[in-house]
């Protein structure tokens, strides 16, 4: 189901990891140079199994926000490699990396970034417009599960942020993406919206076996997730499997306390 | 993706309208600086054409040194007795004594109307009908010398008609006249801001000092006789002491340098059109990149939901193409004296 093929054809360091959707291999971040040289990343390895939900955690400046960008190709490691389904990423050119942000990858922002000139369901369809394919069957049952169906004509200015933010993973979701990217999705919503993007998130991971890496502060949401990697300094500091709110909280103090 | 775009644009009404107002201003300035001085052009050039029609050979006195053709009165002129001797050659059809000068005509309320030149022309209508551009479409020519000929565009402007009264000023007093009849320029009805008085012969003749003397012999060959012909006759036949030349060379109404009178306001116009498309360029292109700056947050996101760079580009330039082709259009139309021009384009 997972692009068996693929997988099949993937370089023989990736079959090791061939249950990974998402892999890091010791991956590193610098930005600028010399004296004013910051280490973002430092040889940070993680993977993201199918169907998983992950949340990135850690306090500002800890590189969650590059760890993401890293896994998603949208930024290149200083050293290491990325893998999305067994494909070398950090390798890839210009025109791969469209294709595969176009077809493989989906992105939630926190700022929604819909284009304010098109409506609900043109923003969701965007991704195929940009391939020039037809909307799939997907589109109905994708407006009905963001429970959006009524919408579908509106605007981004008529809609609320939390329906913004629905239609933002509807247009994450429809390509059937081999994992969705979600920077902060809930960081400009209220709890009742948060609830409702985040339930989406998790809904997709049981139905639909969505691979989704998501990067939160907020423990609440965190929950949400499978598993929580703690960020801290550039490094993975922690692990937590099956998180709770509680337990989310407690490690996000030890983490602090390192 | 083009879709985008084109929302994009519906978006930014007002920025988009601005953008395209500047293509329209630059465009306008060129082309209505090219139609406005091809239409002043044509219409030199089809009066040049049947201005000069049937006059074969002009023969003027020999001039040593040139006088320049602004100076009035004071052409070289042509004795009648030359008038006689060409007249008695077999070659020839028809020939008449000619005045062209510089007369203003005067309006009700003092002024002078138009902005030159101020044709004043001396006519012999027996002898000279066929060898004037000047058609008349009502009345008759002068035959006393209280009578005027006026030109139609002229009399249109001022609201002249028969039988009016109008006031000349040529080289002596302001003199008042009678209009009796009212002239095209060939087939044109008026040429610029040009002026045209036709008098009877004696009147202009009087009127500028020439005695009973012309300044030019306008000759018209008779059927058979080629005009290169005609003049080669009148050049062994009148000897060395004048100047035979075609209607055109000779260039009495000097049309020649109306014409590049034309080209020089052309020069100007397309000048500053160029000036107001150089800096609509400059405005176009910040307009753009502030549109790009604007954007880039959207083409940013654009790029991550699996928009190549081809296609981000496209959008940008499409927006840009849009609106210099809704700009270059309208502006063609609101250039263009006619409808059916603006549809060509």
């Amino acid at each position: 189901m997972f692009n068996m093929k693929k997988q099949q054809q993937a370089e023989p360091l990736a079959s090791v990891v061939s249950d990974a959707a998402v892999r890091a291999d010791n991956i590193t971040k610098n930005y600028g140079e010399g004296e004013a040289e910051v280490r973002a990343l430092c040889t940070v390895s993680m993977e993201v199994g199918y169907g998983e939900f992950v949340a990135v955690m850690g306090p500002s400046g800890s590189g969650k926000s590059t760890l993401m960008h890293l896994l998603a190709g949208l930024d290149r490691p200083s050293n290491g490699n990325v893998y999305i389904e067994g494909d070398n990423v950090t390798t890839m050119k210009d025109n791969e990396l469209t294709m595969l942000r176009r077809k493989r990858v989906g992105f939630i922002f926190q700022a929604f970034n819909l284009i304010p000139q098109l409506t609900a369901e043109e923003n969701i369809v965007l991704p195929l417009m940009l391939a020039r394919e037809k909307a799939n069957g997907n589109l109905e049952s994708i407006l009905d599960q963001v429970g959006l169906t009524d919408r579908r004509t509106h605007k981004p200015t008529e809609l609320s942020g939390g329906q913004q933010q629905r239609v933002a993973v509807a247009r994450a979701l429809i390509t059937q993406p081999a994992v969705v990217f979600a920077d902060e999705p809930t960081g400009n919503l209220d709890s009742k919206s948060s609830d409702d993007i985040l339930s989406l998130l998790r809904n997709a991971a049981d139905e639909r076996n969505q691979t989704t890496v998501m990067v939160t502060h907020d423990a609440h949401a965190a929950s949400y997730a499978d598993r929580v990697v703690f960020l801290a300094d550039g490094k993975i500091v922690r692990e937590l499997s099956e998180p709770t709110e509680a337990s989310v909280l407690e490690a996000i103090k030890e983490v602090a306390a390192l | 993706m083009t879709k985008v775009a084109l929302k994009g644009l519906g978006l930014h009404k007002a920025r988009a309208v601005l953008t395209t107002l500047a293509v329209v201003i630059g465009v306008a300035m060129i082309s209505g600086a090219y139609v406005v001085s091809d239409t002043m052009l044509s219409a030199a050039n089809s009066l040049s054409g049947s201005a000069y029609d049937n006059t074969d050979a002009v023969v003027t006195k020999h001039q040593a040194f040139s006088t320049g053709s602004d100076t009035v009165g004071t052409a070289v002129t042509v004795k009648p007795d030359v008038l006689q001797k060409v007249r008695s050659l077999p070659q020839v059809a028809a020939a008449t004594g000619d005045v062209t000068e510089q007369a203003k005509l005067i309006d009700k309320k003092g002024k002078v109307i138009g902005s030159g030149p101020y044709f004043a022309v001396g006519l012999d209508p027996v002898n000279g009908k066929n060898l004037t551009p000047f058609k008349l479409t009502q009345g008759h020519f002068a035959t006393t010398s209280s009578e005027v000929v006026v030109d139609k565009g002229t009399a249109d402007k001022q609201h002249y008609k028969l039988g009016d009264q109008i006031k000349v000023s040529a080289i002596g007093p302001v003199k008042s006249y009678t209009i009796v009849g009212i002239t095209k320029w060939g087939s044109v009805d008026n040429f610029g801001t040009a002026t045209a008085a036709i008098f009877t012969l004696p009147e202009a003749q009087a009127m500028f000092h020439k005695g009973n003397a012309y300044n030019s012999i306008l000759v018209g060959a008779r059927s058979g006789v080629s005009p290169e012909q005609l003049r080669a006759t009148l050049k062994t036949q009148l000897g060395s002491d004048v100047t035979i030349q075609s209607a055109k060379k000779q260039d009495r109404f000097t049309l020649d340098g109306l014409t590049s009178f034309v080209k020089i306001i052309r020069g100007i116009l397309v000048g500053f059109g160029m000036v107001s498309i150089f800096v609509g360029a400059f405005i176009i292109f910040n307009t753009l990149s502030i549109t790009v700056a604007q954007r880039i947050r959207e083409l940013a996101m654009l790029r991550t939901v699996g928009a190549s760079r081809r296609q981000v580009m496209r959008s940008v330039v499409g927006e840009a193409a849009v609106m210099g082709v809704l700009g270059r259009s309208s502006a063609f139309c609101s250039a263009s004296p006619s409808p059916r021009v603006c549809r060509r384009s």
